[in-house]
């Protein structure tokens, strides 16, 4: 019978779009150097947060190393990610997870699990002083863990949603953005004694407070992203010492960037689309020059960096938050120099020499 | 009287002689695929988009097993541009803008059509027939329904925990009828899966995943003689649904609850004497849902949202046949939705009146078309918006001798934001536009009846081209998206369908074919990395085979579906790669007849390979599971 070559073509088609196609990846190197590190945040859901090596020496970028070094993937949501000694901190905030790798080898030392009570405690950002790190929770908490036997001791209660921290002072200060209470979004900043781990105060800054520096001088500057429409994104000053609001400034606003003894201060319009990343000096706290980065090359600005071993500044762009990233380079003076194709949105890098 | 036809797919234990390739009666003013009763119950399938995704160039983006979200979209339009229809009354979207076909279930179903054009068939609603495309379920409620039992119990049990029972009364007289249906179902759903998380392949089990829930519909139908029909329908739903959620790595906590319940009331009338046919009718639909999260780390600890919806609609169409060769419909609707909850801005209400002109002409062949004129009107910003939409549909069909037929169709047709997309917190954009596609395909069948049997061939090529496309994009940060019209897409493809059915003495053997190759890509932006890339979940190849054999009290069948590699995210580089998978089903039912009275028994066996699957990324589907039915009718 004539038709009986139909479903035969049929089976031949499906059969044929079986075939697997091999994701190729450039080999992890057993030891980092001349090189960088880049945490991808991924998309929410997505299990696509990935850790990626950037080798300087042949632009060949390994978008799996992690899973490399592993056997197994980052998670979801790659929020943050730091060296302290002779260690690498990532943090996985979906996920909810802590990874400690080896800073020179990038091999996992460990997982920690970030849950409480059946409840994950979905940390954000992570920062450390003497033999501890600090890590904010978005449950409402900051984690203390011991850096040397990588288990959590305390758990210090602060405002909702806890974003960036700082420690300025003997004292840790930590913004509570509130964001999961929209639009009743906190207010404050936590200011935690280190010696006592007890909160001591919160100073009324603005609302929804999310990225947080301290300068050279001791003073804490931290922005508060408003409400996204009427209330606008700001930057504030903390007198570390006196634990009081000292000033708000009036230009935009979405994240600091230590810059030597100066602050990038970096601005996306998310209704425009425009990027700004002006040179703020900490010691006149005026801005010294509003565009300092050109960012016509820049869709999306999410995040920046400053390398002292290099002496560059790194500019993370999420392109349209659904697609291959990049990073791009500029001098100190803020000269473009190159770009990277990196992961998906770019959150954090570390440079290797 | 039919020109433009289509498969049908007959009842397996039929006589070959009962292949119909011209449906008759009003379903000849359309151009629809069908499926039968019998075909849709041997599956035993958990609910309507199980056996949606069954039809050519139909995709059912599936969320889970059973209770899961399921979603269709045609040919990559998206859901909002599918209407679905049961028993006459449009199914209301109002809040999401889309049907989750998994809450209606098909015990009842007496016929499922995909119908792309019916400009002069009245029982369609206004409302459905200016959507991109329509899915008709009729069930034992309709009143044209083929349905001659007076009482159908039946009980189901399964893998994973799955239990339903389900009844239907009906009593018919020369002047009233009355039927009632129920249902009750529920599903442990916990199974095992394993995924592969980097290299490493992880064995887990699903929890959170479990559902309860009961259906219960009323009609009552009454002729007072042979012109005037009336019907009262009343229907509710209640169900408590945990949200497994995708598997998220490391973090097996989901915490998540769907309640709500629906009720709907409908009434019509159908008038047909001499040339006229007229069909009017009225319907109200309410829904609450609460989505409770008992994790949510805000202040109070838990995230409970509730929302009430609601929409009561209108209608009235009236058919002339002015010649033999010339009908003509006009009709009106006329449609109020709301929705009411704490997350959104405002108390979100819209307005719809649409009328439509509808002809078919049988000259030159069969030339059908359709213009309707469609009004919304609504608050936005305090503002009150009017827009108006025309809304053409054409299609020309013609014989090529007694086997072969050829039917060209083109339709405009857009789809409102839905209330959800233009009210929630800081996701809604009350600027958006309506979406809107041009749809045009073209439509070949071949009839070649042989020796005790018959072959029927369709291909469809189609072309589909969408701007002012409604898509989530992070507006304030990368956790808080907005909705806006940024997209344009188009897709071109081509749908085949055969089928081959042969009988000798008393057996029956048949072959079914589906097969969908579609392209739709991203051309929003030259200037994109995704321009010109696949859209996310649109896979080139989709398809099945289902072959089956019946021989007295027996039938048996066996379906195989494939659906081929897609991409998690528009950007098609390898790491948003999914891979195609290919599922075995099968399946066998036993009828004994005693008297008037009949006892079926229904055995299926889904995914026999094993397969470990899932359609969204992360959304673990079900290894092997069966399930086993028994049925009493009378």
């Amino acid at each position: 019978m004539r038709f009986k070559i139909i479903p035969i073509l049929f089976l031949m088609l499906l059969a044929f779009s079986c075939k697997k196609k091999k994701i190729e990846e450039p080999e992890a190197p057993p030891t980092l150097q001349h090189g960088m590190l880049v945490l991808n945040e991924g998309l929410f859901q997505q299990n696509n947060a990935t850790l990626g090596w950037y080798n300087f020496s042949d632009n060949a970028y390994t978008g799996n190393f992690f899973e490399q070094k592993t056997n197994r993937s980052l998670g979801d949501t790659g929020n943050d990610m730091k060296r302290y000694g002779g260690k690498i901190y990532v943090i996985v905030n979906v996920s909810s997870t802590l990874e400690i790798l080896d800073a020179s080898t990038g091999n996992s030392i460990s997982q920690i699990s970030m849950v409480a009570n059946g409840t994950p405690k979905q940390p954000r950002y992570i920062t450390f002083n003497g033999a501890k790190a600090y890590i904010t929770c978005y449950d409402g908490f900051v984690d203390v863990l011991d850096t040397a036997s990588l288990s959590i001791t305390n758990r210090i209660p602060v405002g909702a949603n806890p974003e960036g921290l700082t420690i300025s002072n003997g004292k840790l200060f930590v913004a509570n953005s509130g964001g999961l209470n929209f639009p009743n979004v906190d207010s404050t900043v936590s200011v935690i004694d280190l010696g006592s781990l007890q909160e001591i105060t919160r100073i009324t800054v603005g609302k929804n407070p999310g990225s947080i520096q301290a300068d050279q001088n001791g003073d804490v500057y931290v922005i508060t992203r408003g409400n996204y429409s009427s209330i606008p994104s700001r930057m504030h000053r903390i007198n570390a010492s006196t634990n009081t609001l000292a000033q708000s400034f009036t230009f935009d606003a979405s994240g600091i960037t230590a810059f030597n003894s100066s602050f990038l201060i970096s601005y996306h319009d998310f209704s425009s689309g425009d990027n700004r990343i002006a040179l703020f000096d900490t010691n006149t706290e005026t801005i010294t020059n509003p565009q300092y980065i050109p960012t016509s090359g820049i869709q999306t600005l999410y995040g920046i960096q400053y390398s002292t071993i290099t002496n560059k500044i790194y500019c993370l762009d999420a392109k349209n938050y659904t697609v291959t990233g990049q990073v791009h380079v500029f001098s100190s003076n803020g000269i473009f120099e190159t770009s990277y194709n990196v992961g998906l949105n770019p959150t954090s890098i570390l440079i290797y020499e | 009287m039919i020109i433009t036809s289509c498969p049908v797919f007959g009842q397996e234990v039929n006589p070959i002689e009962e292949i119909v390739i011209s449906p008759v009666s009003e379903t000849g003013n359309s151009i629809q695929v069908e499926l039968s009763k019998d075909k849709i119950q041997n599956k035993l399938a958990n609910d309507l988009g199980q056996i949606l995704s069954l039809l050519p160039g139909l995709q059912i983006k599936n969320y889970g097993d059973v209770g899961g979200l399921k979603t269709v979209s045609f040919r990559s339009l998206g859901a909002g541009h599918t209407a679905l229809v049961q028993d006459r009354t449009s199914v209301s979207t109002t809040q999401s803008g889309q049907a989750d076909l998994s809450s209606f279930p098909v015990d009842f179903i007496e016929k499922l059509e995909l119908i792309t054009l019916s400009p002069t068939r009245t029982q369609i609603p206004i409302h459905a027939k200016l959507a991109g495309v329509v899915v008709n379920v009729e069930s034992v409620h309709s009143y044209v329904g083929t349905n001659q039992r007076n009482l159908i119990i039946g009980a189901q049990a399964g893998s994973f925990d799955q239990y339903e029972s389900y009844l239907m009364l009906q009593k018919r007289g020369k002047k009233w009828g009355g039927t009632f249906t129920g249902k009750i179902r529920s599903y442990g759903g916990s199974y095992s899966y394993t995924y592969l998380n980097g290299n490493t392949t992880i064995k887990d089990r699903r929890e959170n995943n479990s559902l309860l829930e009961y259906f219960g519909t009323a009609s009552i139908q009454f002729s007072p003689n042979q012109h005037h029909q009336f019907q009262f329908r009343v229907s509710g739903n209640e169900y408590q649904k945990d949200l497994a959620g995708a598997v998220i790595f490391y973090n097996s906590n989901a915490a998540q609850y769907l309640n709500g319940y629906g009720l709907n009331g409908s009434v019509n009338h159908q008038f047909k004497k001499n040339r006229w046919n007229v069909f009017s009718s009225a319907n109200y639909q309410k829904n609450n849902l609460q989505y409770l999260d008992s994790a949510y780390l805000n202040l109070q600890g838990y995230l409970d949202s509730r929302y009430y919806s609601g929409q009561f609609d209108i209608q009235s169409q009236a058919a002339y046949s002015i010649t033999e060769k010339l009908e003509l419909l006009i009709g009106s609707s006329f449609i109020l939705e709301e929705l009411k909850g704490k997350s959104l801005v405002g108390n979100p209400y819209r307005n719809t009146s649409e009328s439509l002109l509808g002809i078919e002409w049988k000259a030159f062949g069969k030339i059908m078309a359709q213009i309707g004129a469609q009004g919304v009107f609504e608050k936005r910003d305090t503002i009150l918006k009017s827009q108006w939409n025309l809304l053409p549909a054409v299609s020309w069909s013609f014989d090529l001798g007694s086997k072969n037929k050829i039917g060209i169709v083109y339709r405009y047709t857009c789809r409102q934001p839905s209330f959800n997309e233009l009210y929630y917190q800081q996701i809604g954009n009350t600027k958006l536009r309506t979406e809107k596609a041009h749809i045009a395909s073209i439509r070949y069948d071949l009839t070649l009846p042989f020796k005790k049997g018959v072959s029927q061939t369709m291909i469809q090529p189609f072309y589909s081209y969408v701007y002012d496309k409604i898509l989530a994009i992070p507006t304030k940060n990368l956790f808080i998206w907005s909705i806006q019209n940024i997209g344009i897409s188009d897709a071109f493809g081509v749908e085949f369908t055969e089928l081959i059915q042969k009988k000798i003495k008393q057996h029956t053997l048949g072959m079914r074919i589906n097969y969908t190759f579609q392209y739709t890509q991203d051309i929003s932006d030259p200037l994109s990395p995704t321009y010109r890339h696949i859209l996310s979940y649109s896979p080139l190849h989709s398809g099945s085979v289902e072959l089956d054999y019946s021989w007295k009290k027996l039938s048996f069948f066996v379906l195989g579906s494939y659906l081929g590699e897609r991409y998690a995210l528009n950007q098609n580089i390898p790491s948003n790669l999914l891979e195609g998978y290919f599922l075995l089903d099968a399946g066998a039912s036993y009828t004994q007849k005693l008297n008037k009275s009949e006892l079926t028994l229904r055995l299926s066996v889904n995914n026999l390979t094993n397969k470990q699957y899932n359609y969204i990324n992360y959304f673990v589907m079900p290894g092997t599971h069966f399930n086993i039915r028994l049925q009493y009718a009378l």
